[in-house]
């Protein structure tokens, strides 16, 4: 009887722990895929590729399987006293559905991972060396438009976590290094001029 | 009451010993023998039982109408005869399952051209395999943890290995890169471990409330069946944390946080330095002029003073 209280406990907790867990990652899932999709369209010259938000799909259809797993268990517990051959039977059918579900969890990631790779490859971005940036961050894999950019310092010292924003302020960053190079530029091409006239002045007065 | 003190000790001793078996018993070992390897379990059970050679001969004559010695030199150069091992592997496994003493039930496969048996053995069967030199080396032998105990014990192992991993990742990182610093370090290990904490921890209640439920429907668990729920529950929690900390910038506020002290902490060092250093010319400085103000006052033997 003990057991069996237990037991009901556990099934009412788990489909507490799953319902939530489902709630959560229904308002998270979307809001990751869509920054993994607005980076991969988006043209920016460094793009941060998360590879763990592909298990997601799998992880709730796995959840939505535990979820009426415990329901239909603590109804059963409340309906029957021992341990019986039917309970053995549902055990074994939902054992059966939790294992094709948990297989799919890690189909699920490869496929829309190998989805996600070959649309970057095809946008033009190659992978920066696993070693180069986000080297702590196993499931994260950084691509470029400019490989040279893996290895710059300012890239480098932005792009830490690998969070959503990183690639927008290494977009802002090489935006702003572009208008100082071309204000450079300028000032340089004025000081030539300069010299120029300067040269031809004293060309003139000799 | 020294005699009650000693009773309660050796109440919680026993307490303690029953505590451990009943750990052990939690676990379950898979056994994989060949026709070779379940003789020599065979005769190791015999003698443990108090039964002389020509006795375990006449039995082991008895059960499979082979002659012992010879079986044990044919299968020993690994060309025994296929029929052989069969029989052999069915009388020895019937008579070893006798009495549920080593095992309860048992199966044979076919490999190779080599048939094996393969059982769940219980404690026994553990004390004679670990207690054969031959058994020891050759057995091959499957861990199953089965039991909340044996969950948990899973559940520590991973927490462990993410927890080195991600703190030597880190640790390299720190080491070799001069933009990694010492507060990116901090915050990424730091979340970092409260994460894989909180992934740990729901993947193991997960996992040992679906053994409960399973157990009290059924009568049993299939095991894989926990651990599957606990390694999806781990990466569904790890997901959702990770997912939050992207989305609130929490390890970035904490790098931004970690930083902010570490300017407040070099201004409060910088202006307590600059203080002492004010302090101390200042005084030196007052010095200087008192004496020199002694000496003028000296020189001069005038009757009143310039200073103070």
């Amino acid at each position: 009887m003990e057991l069996k209280n237990k037991a009901i406990t556990a099934s009412i907790g788990l489909a507490g722990f799953s319902l939530m867990l489902i709630t959560l990652m229904f308002w998270l899932f979307p809001l990751q895929f869509e920054n993994q999709l607005e980076a991969i369209y988006s043209g920016r010259q460094l793009i941060v590729i998360s590879g763990a938000d592909a298990y997601a799909p799998g992880v709730i259809l796995f959840l939505v399987v535990l979820l009426l797993f415990s329901i239909k268990s603590t109804f059963y517990l409340i309906r029957h006293q021992q341990p019986s051959v039917q309970g053995q039977r549902f055990v074994k059918a939902f054992s059966v559905a939790l294992l094709f579900s948990f297989a799919l969890v890690f189909l699920g990631n490869y496929l829309i991972n190998g989805y996600f790779e070959s649309e970057v490859a095809e946008n033009g971005y190659q992978p920066c060396p696993a070693s180069a940036l986000l080297f702590a961050r196993v499931t994260y894999s950084v691509w470029t438009l400019n490989p040279a950019l893996c290895y710059d310092t300012d890239v480098r010292h932005i792009v830490q976590r690998g969070g959503w924003n990183e690639s927008k302020d290494v977009e802002q960053m090489l935006q702003r290094r572009k208008k100082q190079q071309e204000a450079q530029r300028q000032f340089q091409l004025q000081e030539e001029q300069l010299k120029q006239q300067r040269a031809q002045r004293a060309a003139e007065t000799k | 009451m020294t005699v009650y003190l000693a009773q309660q000790q050796a109440q919680r001793i026993q307490l303690q010993q029953q505590l451990e078996k009943d750990l052990a018993e939690s676990q379950a070992d898979i056994y994989v023998l060949n026709a070779r390897e379940l003789t020599e379990f065979w005769l190791t059970v015999q003698r443990h039982e108090g039964k002389s050679q020509p006795q375990i001969d006449t039995l082991y004559k008895e059960l499979t109408g082979l002659n012992l010695t010879q079986q044990l030199l044919v299968s020993g150069r690994d060309y025994g005869a296929a029929a052989n091992d069969v029989a052999v592997i069915a009388v020895l496994g019937t008579d070893l399952k006798r009495g549920s003493r080593f095992f309860e039930t048992y199966r044979t496969v076919t490999q190779n051209g080599r048939t094996y048996i393969i059982f769940k053995g219980n404690h026994r069967a553990r004390l004679i395999i670990k207690g054969t030199r031959y058994l020891a080396t050759n057995t091959v032998m499957l861990k199953m943890a089965i039991g909340s105990e044996g969950l948990k014990k899973s559940a520590k192992t991973g927490f462990l290995v993410s927890v080195v991993f991600s703190t030597t990742l880190h640790s390299i990182q720190w080491l070799f890169e001069d933009e990694y610093r010492w507060t990116n370090w901090l915050a990424g290990v730091s979340t970092d471990l409260i994460k894989i904490a909180i992934a740990s921890t729901a993947g193991y209640l997960a996992s040992i409330g679906t053994a409960a439920i399973m157990t009290a429907i059924a009568g049993a668990t299939i095991a894989i069946v926990p651990l599957a729920v606990g390694v999806a529950v781990c990466i569904g929690v790890g997901f959702a944390l990770n997912a939050i900390d992207n989305h609130f910038q929490i390890t970035q506020s904490l790098i931004r946080h970690l930083e902010h002290k570490e300017r407040e902490v070099k201004r409060a060092a910088s202006e307590g330095i600059y203080y002492i250093i004010r302090s101390a010319t200042e005084s030196v400085k007052r010095q200087l002029v008192r004496s020199a103000i002694r000496k003028l006052n000296d020189l001069t033997k005038l009757p009143f003073q310039l200073w103070n």
